[in-house]
This record gives C-alpha cells, structure tokens and sequence, in this order.
C-alpha cells in the first residue's frame, strides 16, 4: 500500500462518468499551456518580421552603393 | 522541403486536435481524481519532450565540441529553446494539478526541485547564449549544456531512488494505467512531438537566417572600416 493516496497520476478510470469536477484547475492547465506555445510562437514570428526588416535595409544599403 | 513545412503543419493541427478531443472527452474519467487527473495527458508528454529535446541539445553540443560545426551549434541553441519551454509548462501544469489532488501548489520533494533546477540550467545557458557576444560562447555553452544533460536521467529517476511526493512513472515502475488512458497518452505525446519538431524546425530556419544577415552586417561594416581608411 503506498503512503501516498493519490499515488499514481492515472489508476483505475471510473465507469460511472462522474460530474465534472475542479473543471477550473483543469481549464487553466490547459489554457496555460497553450498561451505558453502561442507567447512562444509569437516571439518567432516577431524576431522573424525584424529580420526581414534588416534583409531589406541590407538590400536597400546594396543598391544605393551600386 | 519548403512545401513539406505547411503540410506538417496542418497535419499537426489535426493531430493536436484530435489529441485534445482524446484527452478532454474520449479518455475515461479517473476514479479518484476525477477530471482534473485530465492535466495528465499535457503534463507528461510536456516532460517527454523536453527531456528528449534535452537530449538532442546534449548529442549536438558533443558534436560542436568535437567537430565545431556551425549546425551543431544551431541545432543545440533550438533544441535547448524549446526544450525550456516545455519545461516551462511541465512547473506550470505541475502546480495546477497538485492543487486540488495533494492540497498545495508546491512541495520542495526531489522531482520537483530537480526539475526546477534543470529548468535553471537550461535557462541560464540561452542567457548565456543571449547575453555573451565572445567568440568562445557556443564553446562555454556546450560545456553547460554537457553538465545539464547530466541533470536530465537524474530528474527521471528521482521517483525511483528517493521517496517523493510525485506520483510514480506510468510505464515501468511499479504504476498501473487503463489501456485506454495509456493510448490518450501516447497520442498526446505523438502530438506534441509533431509540434515540437516543426517548431524547432522554423526556429532552425530563422536561426541559420539570422547568423547570414549577422555575417552580411560584419562585412558591410567592415568595407565601409576599409574605403573611410582609404
């Protein structure tokens, strides 16, 4: 028997379809995770806009010498 | 390969749907915890992803310090990005489900901080990474990433040699899953690794563009240094 009750994250899966419970803590766990990803995904697509900047300076700087 | 890029990306679309479908409403509720046992089916494949994303930093910093090629050197910085955002949501879910299963947001027992240490490390090698402009940095960085990888089978296997709070590992130790939650699990996980991939991937990309315009701007600066001396 193990000391800790709530021992494993996944046991037995319960038949009955209980009601929803702690649906809050759920909902922000999964809500975390994906302003996580998207915050992330955001920071990409900014640094990849600010190079595209500087590609163009660069081509910009490129023709003026010629 | 510029064409397989959207169509990955729509089929991991589909496939993180499908995932989140199996998670909140085909997998079977769990008889103690209820739905909040849910949070499980991010929080593990999170930990999975990273670990291996850790992995793959430690394998590409083995390669830039022994054959100091630049795309070891990229593929290392990508892999440890991304790597800590999965981390990142493994301490935050982490939290989330221990709240109303053990009572508290947070428990200073093994897994738990080593996890957070890990976390440290690999955040402190991109400000390493970010903030150091010398010529040695992807040399220093290798080596921490070397060091952190240590950190990586010692976080797995702290359920095993240290009586912890956490719950034990799912497959292998001693726990016991339903067949049905195990196969919600391993497509999150699938999921999730498609995601991972295709965002190391533009990371990649964005990467290998920003050292070439870096390269370009060293040049420029260093003709126009040259035709103001002549």
């Amino acid at each position: 028997m193990p000391w800790n009750r709530y021992w494993t994250f996944a046991g037995a899966c319960d038949e009955r379809k209980r009601p929803m419970s702690n649906n809050g803590y759920l909902l922000a766990a999964y809500a975390a995770t994906w302003i996580i990803h998207i915050t992330y995904l955001g920071t990409i697509i900014r640094r990849y806009s600010r190079l595209q900047r500087e590609i163009e300076d660069l081509d910009k700087k490129d023709l003026q010498k010629k | 390969m510029k064409r397989a890029f959207p169509i990955l990306g729509v089929l991991t679309a589909i496939l993180l749907s499908y995932a989140l479908y199996q998670a909140l409403v085909a997998a079977p509720t769990e008889q103690t915890m209820g739905d909040v046992q849910r949070i499980f089916y991010y929080h593990v494949p999170s930990a999975w992803t990273a670990f291996i994303l850790f992995f793959v930093n430690f394998g590409a910093s083995v390669l830039y310090l022994t054959k100091r090629r630049p795309a070891a050197d990229i593929v290392a910085l990508v892999s440890a990005e991304v790597g800590v955002v999965f981390c990142t949501i493994v301490l935050v879910t982490g939290p989330i489900w221990a709240r109303p299963v053990w009572g508290i947001w947070w428990t200073w027992d093994m897994r738990l901080t080593s996890t957070l240490v890990l976390w440290l490390i690999y955040v402190s090698y991109l400000f390493l990474r970010r903030f150091s402009s010398s010529g040695q940095t992807p040399t220093l960085a290798a080596a921490l990433a070397v060091l952190g990888a240590l950190c990586v089978p010692f976080v797995y296997f702290s359920i095993w040699f240290f009586r912890t709070q956490h719950p034990q590992p799912v497959m292998g130790g001693g726990g016991s899953i339903d067949p049905r939650m195990l196969h919600v699990l391993l497509v999150n996980w699938l999921a999730f690794s498609c995601f991972a991939f295709l965002v190391c991937w533009s990371r990649y990309r964005l990467e290998s563009l920003q050292r070439e315009v870096d390269q370009a701007h060293a040049l420029e600066s260093l003709l126009d240094l040259r035709g103001s001396v002549r």
